[in-house]
């Protein structure tokens, strides 16, 4: 068997080094590219307590929110971003007395008019396998593709079906190993 | 760091690996012949054996196994709450059971909750906060078993729970499921929030969680014994804690007068096994029989498992049961249960007489079961020791992580039991001073020809009697391992839909709406079905076989 030279080992080396940083550097060049300005309008698509996790990190950056779990067309109004946190629950649509059905038709109409309003749709999906399956694909597949900007916990996005519609669709984002690791990601797209 | 704490780790590996750890999902249940503890977390199963294997009796593991789930599995269970236990001596052959659910403080009333005009509860107070505890009888009744049945003392089997406790144990992806889950719940209360979240957000899978307050409480219990929770310190941070929030109802008064019941178990068979469960104020027992007398005129076998055909028996059979429930069953010490009806053959009988094999029942009325009178947020645990003795035990803080009400510096989690009372005045199941709610916890023996055959159970509300029902008639007419009959597609149905795990293959799925049934599908291996943990006990070779549940973090440990 051929053995590599010292040089050429460096030259592959370097080689993956150029491929891996190209890489990183592409994921920071996308958010980089991406701003969100504030006020952000907080919402769900599925109504899980999701939302309360996501309003903990982005009250950790001083986000200016306005947080509306069964936000209409109307509260887009004052804001500049739109998050939807997205995963549906039983019991928070059984608590907020909808079915889904009508929650899918609520978030439909909110994303057309953050479309029309030129507002950038952020969404989180951070509830990992919980969040997906029969009821929580149906909001994962109405606004996943509808984002400009995408924040996944790594484990809600083991069958690939984010990172599909990031590459597919070219939308930018952050797929993380934990939940806290959102920290970051926030940070940057909100300039904090 | 001193040599004892260095080797500490390697210690607990060293364990693991002479332990016959299997985890759930294996299909094959763990083989022993010494002794088995099933329980909802391994850590909690391997603290079962290691009282077996210091000599300790079914009960001292069991004991043991219960004080270690309140830690490992501080979402389900805990000091806080309270259960029943199921104990089958070996050498008299006599099962006891007992009743140690939670009471309504002597201050509860039938109308202490305003209700909505549909009948809801205002501000969910039966669910969470002061007004949702009950006194809870975890300890009493853990200590009353030892007393009556174990053979060590409250500080040796209490030790690996506080070890636990101290040092901490990794969070797994079932408690951080729950963390997020009940997320709302636990960011409303502080104290809770303190032990259970970690700046601010839920601990992650692979962190590790130290609960030094619940070390501390068991420690002080454990020296001074269980008056130092109903009478003492723990008693005087209760109260505290009730009278500050200015809804709690619970007084020094109510914890110093809370005492466990030793019940007769109901009993039935089904295709010549025995079936001993939990009397009242349990439901369960008494509607697993009743369903399994149902399905007991049908040959499950030849209908087959899980075809349309055995799935409409069943899910009809559930209703009536069910409908049942909700007219007749409480708390015996308050009201009368027609128990001998509802659990007579002849009673099935009567109520098979209203299925059909075609057609789907909606809305069915209670049945009629006195004429046959005369004839006639949870965890579970299963132990049985080298001599035979077994124990079925099953307990709970109601939802997971209860009230949301932690007792702060105690690390206690208040359950809300009183949201298993009928919130509206003048039902059996009403709130009264000293009453127990009514409660669906089914642990279960099964024996084969007078030999101890099974010990099961399951956590669950009201998919416990489904949950528990159908691994009976996994074992016995579709002759599947424990394991097997454990991991396999479940439905529920109490009046309507039917609930199942999206493992039931779509073309029965089909079928079943076609014959006019509507299904509600939930997830492929989901907790909303339980998680039942059980020993199976082969007669002729005595082998043990012990299968947990992996719909939560089940898994059975034998040597």
């Amino acid at each position: 068997m051929r053995t590599l030279k010292p040089v050429s080992m460096f030259a592959w080396f370097g080689l993956v080094l150029v491929l891996v940083s190209g890489n990183v550097f592409s994921v920071s060049a996308q958010e980089a590219k991406f701003c969100a300005k504030e006020p952000a309008l907080l919402t769900t698509a599925g109504q899980s307590a999701d939302l309360s996790m996501a309003k903990v990190l982005l009250d950790r950056n001083k986000v200016a929110l306005k947080i509306a779990p069964l936000a209409g067309a109307d509260d887009l109004k004052d804001a500049a971003s739109l998050i939807i946190v997205i995963g549906g629950s039983t019991k928070g649509l059984g608590a907020a007395g909808i079915n889904a059905d009508k929650e899918m038709a609520r978030v439909e109409q909110l994303i057309a008019r953050a479309a029309a309003q030129k507002i950038p749709i952020i969404g989180m999906h951070i509830g990992g396998k919980a969040r997906r399956g029969e009821l929580s694909d149906k909001f994962v597949e109405l606004v996943t593709p509808k984002s400009t900007f995408l924040m996944v916990v790594k484990e809600g996005d083991s069958d690939g079906y984010f990172s599909k519609v990031m590459a597919d669709k070219k939308i930018s984002g952050r797929i993380v190993d934990k939940l806290g690791d959102l920290q970051e990601p926030i940070k940057t797209i909100y300039g904090k | 760091m001193r040599m004892k704490e260095k080797l500490a780790p390697v210690a607990v590996i060293f364990m693991i690996l002479c332990f016959a750890v299997i985890p759930a999902g294996a299909s094959s249940p763990v083989e022993a012949k010494n002794g088995m503890v099933a329980a909802a977390h391994p850590l909690a199963s391997q603290v079962g054996v290691e009282i077996l294997k210091k000599g300790g009796n079914a009960v001292d593991a069991a004991v043991a196994t219960a004080f270690a789930l309140g830690v490992v599995e501080p979402n389900a269970s805990g000091l806080g709450g309270g259960g029943f236990i199921l104990v089958y001596n070996a050498k008299t052959k006599g099962v006891t059971a007992i009743d140690y659910r939670e009471m309504a403080p002597l201050k509860a009333t039938p109308d202490m909750y305003q209700l909505t005009p549909d009948g809801k509860v205002v501000g969910n107070e039966t669910q969470q906060g002061h007004k949702a505890v009950a006194i809870p009888g975890t300890l009493a009744g853990l200590t009353l078993a030892l007393k009556q049945h174990g053979s060590m003392s409250l500080k040796d089997v209490m030790a690996p729970a506080i070890r636990i406790a101290e040092q901490g144990y990794t969070v797994s992806k079932t408690l951080n499921a729950m963390m997020k889950d009940n997320f709302d719940k636990l960011t409303k209360y502080p104290a809770a929030a303190a032990v259970y979240l970690k700046a601010g957000l839920p601990y992650e899978v692979g962190d590790r969680l130290v609960l030094k307050d619940l070390a501390k409480s068991y420690r002080l219990i454990a020296e001074k014994g269980p008056d130092v929770f109903y009478k003492g310190e723990i008693a005087d941070a209760i109260e505290k804690e009730m009278r500050a929030s200015g809804k709690g109802l619970i007084t020094k008064a109510d914890l110093a007068a809370y005492k466990p019941a030793v019940r007769t178990p109901v009993r039935g068979t089904y295709r010549g096994y025995e079936i001993i469960s939990m009397a009242p104020p349990s439901s369960g027992g008494t509607h697993v029989i009743e369903i399994l007398n149902i399905l007991e005129g049908y040959n499950m076998t030849q209908l087959g498992f899980q075809t349309p055909e055995s799935l409409h028996i069943e899910a009809e059979a559930m209703k009536r049961a069910f409908a049942d429930r909700a007219k007749y069953m409480a708390d015996t010490d308050f009201v009368k249960v027609p128990i001998a009806g509802l659990i007579s053959k002849k009673y099935a009988e009567e109520l098979r007489k209203g299925i059909s094999m075609n057609a789907v029942g909606s809305k069915i009325p209670a049945g009629n079961p006195l004429p046959f009178v005369g004839s006639g947020g949870t965890s579970h645990l299963s132990v049985v020791d080298k001599q035979g003795n077994i124990v079925a035990l099953t307990q709970t803080i109601n939802y997971f992580f209860g009230s949301g009400v932690l007792v702060p510096g105690t690390g206690i989690m208040l359950n809300d039991e009183m949201d298993d009372f009928n919130p509206q005045p003048g039902t059996s199941n009403s709130v009264e001073p000293k009453k127990r709610p009514l409660s669906s916890m089914t642990p279960t023996i099964m024996l084969k020809n007078g030999k101890p055959f099974l010990s099961v159970g399951s956590p669950g509300a009201t998919r416990i009697i489904s949950a528990l029902t159908q691994i009976i008639v996994n074992v016995v007419d579709f002759r599947m391992n424990l394991q097997d009959a454990i991991e396999a597609p479940r439905i529920h149905c109490m009046t309507g839909d039917i609930f199942m795990e999206s493992r039931i293959p779509k073309d029965v799925q089909e079928a079943l709406i076609a014959k006019g049934h509507k299904l509600s599908v939930r997830g492929a291996m989901d907790l909303y079905f339980g998680g039942a943990q059980g020993v199976m006990i082969d007669p002729a070779s005595r082998k043990l076989y012990g299968a947990g549940d992996p719909r939560r973090d089940g898994v059975a440990v034998g040597y």
